[in-house]
């Protein structure tokens, strides 16, 4: 069974790994005649998520509604409270490992669930979300990622599962993500175009062994192979997006080559300062990032691990740590949501107008994955009962109840994501 | 598990059908212990059985074996409402808590039983990409350069080990990265200039130094002057800088006045640290090189734990890429000449920078960033009350790099004397088909696949680049295909499972001793026919044990095995020993490694790992153990000492340490630790959403005393009855691992006497770390079948699961007809069917 067929494949294309021209924004959305209303702005998801939970006696807020006290973990995000919720007692009910915090965060699936499997994931919901909302941009999604030093993760590369719930990997340096997006623009267009072509030839040959491998293999080889062609056909996908945009006007890097090592801290700062890069360009409107904590307590001079904050009595040392990674993860967030009220989109409306932005952790604290911490930030496109805080049924409302509202918000059609039993009323009634 | 060879009624058809969906069958499912139906029965029933249906739950009707993931989420649900002691509810009488914890623990065990029934995979190999580690150890072995790994997404740990192919994923960012490494591999092997350079031999003399000091001494002076006139305009806080200079003066001139700084340098020198360093360049032609230094130390009787410590690293840079010690014996007046080797590869830093081994880094590092003067005036002082002799370094020589055997994809092996540019098509075209052969593990490349290759050759040159670069674009393509990037015997559905070839065969042995591909020889053999009988087999594995190409498989098994990583969240600085320096921390890990290297070469038995009249070590670890008369740098086979405790992974100080937190002991890790390496009963995983001991509250009781509170909880009892005993018999290792007769209790005000006495999970009891392993020896059948698992996890690339009971049985019935040996074992698994079959 093939998968690929070369033969009526585009010929013409482009370089892998290497990218190109980026349109601005206004330049690339469709242009309106006089006096014609603007056309309505694009919607993006963002989803953030990260190790080992929270110090959750100053995580959550203590009352619902829309006068909560701003507990102190979030006392960073006070400038932008209109414009986020706390999410409380959201559960992915059928996750069961106390160490992975990010595995199955997007997925909501049961990864022992599958006869003959040890592990097997679903398909993260900003994947289901991409295929939508990426039809028109460079990148269907970005996964950015980070190493694992620390734990507290769980199995994956990112945030980020396949249709088929295999792990992608996602980006972890700047720098490399600074190429990804900005890298190689002063190439002249002929030499794009010779390389997207080369690129092709170098898929077309790989397919010739790769088929003759595929022609005799058992279920599990298939499925691992299959993996591979699946990768193949993502960079032809990406190929293909390349050969529309090659004639684009390269868009200004905003910023210069990050360079040097970067603190954890500075480090998730770059990361968002791509991000909202990537947003401005419109090279992207779906990212995930899995975001390093381990090193934040080192920038902030604790000398405990993740681990270790899971495991702290109120008082300790460690709680203490907790509290000071949360707000400096938190102040991140704010600074963010600074830069994404900051771009505009064509009708005059900002960017933040039109994300919604997830942050969260599939670890509330100690192991515990009941209740996780859940904040939703931007307005969706309008029409969000932002500002507040929504307490749901302890252990009892699927965190994917979330992700099947956020879906429908962006507009993919569907009434079911993993175990949903219905959309999260509250902030999207 | 036998597969039916022609299904001859639609009964046989049907099974064959329901093994391959692998639904496990109603015989092979993990059934529910009667303790835990007696347990529902007795103490749920009333409001969950034929009566009533509280909630809709009826346990009367559930399914008592787990033959699918339904059931098993059903049973998960129930062991969680126990684990949380939500059930019985509020005002209804409790279960006994002995009952509870039993039935929490049978059922635990079920879930675990099913989930591994209904994972496995009934041998199956799954094709399987290499990991990170063997695809470096593959372009070393193919080309000879080094390539940076850390571009790869990491590799997925599944059971302990790497090596799993059914959990290595493949996405787009891997392509990409493997096509943009494979270039840079191409570009480091065969350079657009050239041949290799040849060895250059440099020597540095650390007398330059004393000439920076003297030139310094002035501008101190100026500086003294200055501070003298701002101190009688009235500002008193130059007081404290101007002494700091002053006293820089004076430890300049004590410097140089000393007889040796004249022909070379003396580290460390009280407040000054001249430490001596060197670098072999910039951007260095990669490969081995040779380093010597001369040096004494300065002193007349020198004690004799004495070390120079060779970092190598960026300047002030707080992660350095690696830290070796050497032994000195040697004087100013009889000095030595240390020499070792390392590895130039352009991604760790080339800097080694000499010093004596017990001034502690992080002070050095801790005052070097501090502009604060009273900091560095602290340092001055903390090192002239440093009362170990100084060390003379005459000169450091590198020499590089070393001629090495050619790798058989290196520039010579590939092109010979012929340039690219001489080569004419058809000489390019064996070219390509040559490397693509070497690449793909000696399997012919398909013609229709070469043609391809050839065409991007020639486009390319048609472009008008380089004939090498144009060659250079086909081959990269070679470093991004499937049948170099994943290894695997390919087997179609309906193809009966049947014996490897011999090419395949080799090529899973050269995995899994070398982590590499098959050299000349084994090739050869696998050629020859030699390894279709078991002698040929077995010559085979002895030469590849032999080879220094094994250390691979010795120092990735230790490692993963034994979760050796786990040391790198021990922070020396923060250790609650002062003796626990960056030196023990990193030799002790070298010492396990050291270990198993041991057992391997002199073939000893593998209950060496449970306890040994011997221990492993060199020098340094010798002097951290208390043992006398250990001289030198190798770690070699020393008897233990009369009453010592120590022999075996137990007594050795990495594994004492990474089971805890480096200032604390974890006697329940340590617990965990001895039931998974040693006695083959890995506990569960700790549930989830149960809260944890609260230790701070308990604060002037013993851990052993805090952790009784394990055993009153039925829900903790389950578990820890089994793990936290084993814990407590190694209270004696205090958190480093090193000897104490008494221990503080968690919030140090208090100290008792240990008490390291407790039982098996069986039962039998001991007082001590000495009887512990005498127990655990009684039970070496679990242990050597534990480590049989492991090895074979990490050998064959899947996971171990109940269809290979008979397997490992056979090899651990092997392994104990000859005595143990750790050859033996080697040797039993490879000559399996499991391992032998596709």
């Amino acid at each position: 069974m093939l998968h690929v067929d070369p033969v009526s494949r585009r010929a013409v294309l482009r370089g892998i790994g290497t990218t190109l021209s980026l349109p601005l924004l206004e330049s690339f959305l469709p242009r309106t005649a006089f006096g014609a209303p603007a056309p309505k702005p694009p919607k993006r998801a963002v989803f953030l998520s990260y190790s080992w939970g929270v110090a959750e006696d100053d995580w959550f807020p203590k009352t619902a509604g829309a006068d909560y006290e701003m507990p102190r973990c979030l006392e960073p995000l006070a400038r932008h409270r209109e414009d986020f919720s706390v999410l409380s007692h959201l559960t992915n009910k059928r996750a069961t490992n106390g160490h992975w915090g990010c595995t199955t965060w997007l997925t909501s699936a049961d990864v022992n669930g599958t006869p003959g499997k040890q592990f097997q994931n679903g398909v993260s919901v900003d994947q289901v979300a991409a295929r939508k909302l990426g039809v028109e941009t460079r990148f269907e999604s970005l996964e950015l990622s980070c190493p694992t030093d620390g734990g507290g993760f769980g199995p994956g590369l990112s945030l980020a599962w396949s249709e088929s719930g295999s792990p992608i990997a996602g980006e972890t340096s700047p720098v490399a993500l600074y190429d990804r997006l900005f890298g190689a623009a002063e190439v002249p267009l002929q030499e794009r175009q010779y390389r997207l072509r080369k690129d092709q030839s170098v898929l077309d040959a790989i397919l010739v062994d790769a088929r003759g491998l595929h022609g005799k293999l058992s279920k599990p080889d298939r499925e691992k192979i299959d993996e591979y062609f699946q990768s193949v056909r993502d960079v032809e996908r990406r190929i293909d997006k390349a050969e529309e945009w090659l004639e684009r006007p390269k868009p200004e890097a905003p910023f210069g080559r990050p360079g040097g090592k970067l603190s954890t801290s500075d480090t998730i700062k770059v990361m968002y300062d791509l991000m909202a890069a990537a947003i401005r360009t419109d090279t992207t409107r779906v990212i995930t990032y899995r975001q390093p904590v381990e090193g934040i307590f080192a920038d902030l001079g604790f000398k405990v691990g993740g681990h270790k904050t899971t495991h702290c009595p109120r008082g300790s040392e460690a709680y203490r740590a907790s509290i000071a990674r949360d707000r400096r993860q938190i102040e991140l967030l704010a600074y963010l949501i600074d830069q994404l009220k900051d771009i505009k989109d064509p009708d005059g409306s900002t960017v933040f107008d039109n994300s919604l932005v997830v942050y969260g952790s599939g670890i509330r604290t100690n192991h515990h994955l009941t209740d996780t911490p859940t904040l939703v930030a931007g307005h969706g496109g309008g029409g969000l009962n932002q500002g507040r805080s929504y307490v749901y049924e302890s252990n009892q409302t699927p965190l994917a109840n979330l992700w099947l509202s956020l879906l429908r918000r962006v507009g993919v059609d569907c009434d079911q994501f993993a175990d949903s039993d219905g959309t999260l009323p509250g902030l999207f009634a | 598990m036998s597969t039916s060879r022609l299904p001859s009624s639609p009964l046989c058809t049907l099974v064959v059908l329901a093994a391959s969906v692998h639904t496990a069958h109603a015989d092979d499912a993990a059934r529910i212990s009667p303790n835990v139906t007696a347990f529902l029965a007795t103490h749920c029933a009333r409001c969950h059985g034929p009566e009533e249906q509280n909630a809709e739950v009826r346990f009367d009707t559930m399914p008592k074996s787990i033959a699918d993931g339904t059931a098993a989420l059903q049973w998960q649900d129930v062991l969680d409402v126990l684990n949380l002691g939500e059930m019985p509810p509020e005002g209804e009488p409790r279960p006994p808590r002995e009952e509870t914890s039993n039935a929490i623990e049978a059922l635990t065990g079920n879930l675990l039983e099913a989930r591994e029934r209904l994972a496995d995979t009934g041998g199956k190999v799954v094709v399987r990409r290499l990991n990170r580690r063997e695809y470096a150890r593959t372009i070393d072995a193919l080309f000879g350069v080094p390539v940076d790994v850390s571009m790869l997404p990491e590799d997925a740990i599944v059971d302990g080990f790497d090596t799993n192919g059914g959990a290595q994923g493949f996405s787009s960012l891997h392509l990409e990265r493997y096509l943009m490494l494979g270039r840079r591999v191409l570009d480091a092997a065969y350079p657009t200039s050239g041949k290799r350079p040849k060895p250059v031999r440099q020597r540095h003399e650390p007398e330059g130094e004393a000439r920076k000091i003297r030139e310094e001494i002035p501008r101190l002076e100026k500086k003294v002057e200055g501070f003298d006139k701002s101190i009688a305009a009235g500002r008193k806080d130059h007081v404290l800088r101007r002494d700091i200079s002053r006293t820089e003066i004076a430890l300049s001139n004590d410097y140089l006045s000393r007889p040796e700084t004249a022909t070379g340098t003396l580290v460390p020198f009280h407040g000054l640290n001249p430490s001596t360093w060197t670098t072999s360049g910039r951007e260095p032609p990669t490969g081995t090189y040779a380093v010597r230094v001369r040096l004494g130390i300065v002193a007349d009787n020198p004690p004799d734990d004495v070390f120079l410590q060779v970092v190598r690293g960026e300047y002030r840079s707080k992660v350095p890429d690696d830290i070796t010690y050497h032994h000195l014996t040697g004087t100013y007046d009889e000095p030595q000449t240390i020499a070792f080797t390392y590895e130039v590869d352009n991604l760790r830093s080339n800097r080694l920078t000499f010093s004596r081994r017990d001034v502690r880094r992080e002070t050095l590092e801790k005052y070097a960033d501090a502009r604060d003067y009273f900091f560095k005036y602290r340092l001055v002082e903390e090192l002239e009350e440093d009362t170990r002799p100084d060390l003379w370094i005459d000169w450091v020589e590198i020499e590089g790099p070393l001629p090495e055997n050619p790798a058989p994809l290196s520039e010579s092996q590939l092109f010979g004397d012929r340039k690219v540019a001489e080569l004419d098509d058809t000489e390019i075209r064996t070219l390509v088909e040559r490397f693509a052969y070497e690449a793909f593990r000696h399997e012919t490349p398909d013609p229709a696949y070469v043609d391809r290759l050839i065409a991007i050759h020639d486009a390319s040159l048609e472009r008008g680049d380089e004939p090498l670069d144009a060659l250079k674009d086909a081959l990269t393509v070679v470093l991004a295909t499937p049948r170099f990037l994943f290894l695997g015997e390919p087997k179609a559905d309906d193809e009966p499972r049947g014996p490897l070839s011999e090419r395949e065969i080799a090529v899973r042995l050269a995995y899994f001793l070398w982590s590499a591909p098959p050299d000349e020889d084994l090739y050869r053999a696998a050629e020859s026919g030699s390894l279709r009988s078991d002698e040929g087999l077995a010559e085979q594995v002895e030469r590849m044990l032999d080879s220094p190409r094994s250390r691979a498989f010795v120092e990735n098994f230790a490692t993963q095995w034994l979760e050796l990583d786990r040391l790198q969240a021990i922070d020396p600085s923060a250790a609650a020993s002062p003796h626990y320096d960056e030196a023990v921390h990193r030799q002790s890990r070298r010492e396990v490694v050291a270990f198993l290297e041991t057992m391997m070469r002199d073939n000893r038995p593998i209950t060496s790992l449970v306890e040994s009249d011997f221990l492993v070590v060199d020098a340094l670890m010798a002097e951290f153990y208390g043992v006398d008369r250990v001289v030198g740098d190798e770690f070699r086979v020393v008897p233990r000492p009369a009453g010592d405790p120590r022999g075996g992974l137990l007594g050795q100080s990495a594994i004492l340490t990474l089971t805890g937190t480096g200032d604390r002991t974890s006697p329940v890790e340590r617990g965990a630790f001895v039931l998974r390496k040693l006695l083959n009963r890995p506990p569960p995983p700790a549930p989830a959403n149960v809260p944890m001991l609260d230790e701070e509250t308990v604060g002037t009781r013993s851990i052993r005393e805090t952790l009784a509170r394990h055993q009153t909880n039925p829900q903790c009892a389950s578990c820890h009855r089994r793990i936290d005993p084993l814990g407590f018999a190694l209270e004696n290792f205090d958190p480093v691992g090193r000897w104490r007769e008494e221990v503080r209790s968690v919030d140090g005000s208090l100290t008792f006497p240990v008490n390291a006495r407790g039982t098996m999970p069986d039962g039998r009891s001991f007082a001590g770390p000495l009887e512990l392993k005498q127990r655990l020896l009684e039970d070496r059948r679990a242990f050597t079948e534990g480590l049989a698992e492991a090895m074979m996890t990490y050998g064959l690339g899947r996971s171990i699961g109940f269809s290979d009971q008979e397997t490992v049985a056979a090899i651990v019935a092997e392994t104990e007809e000859r005595d143990h040996r750790l050859r033996a074992l080697i040797h039993a698994i490879v000559r399996s069917e499991a391992f032998r079959t596709r």
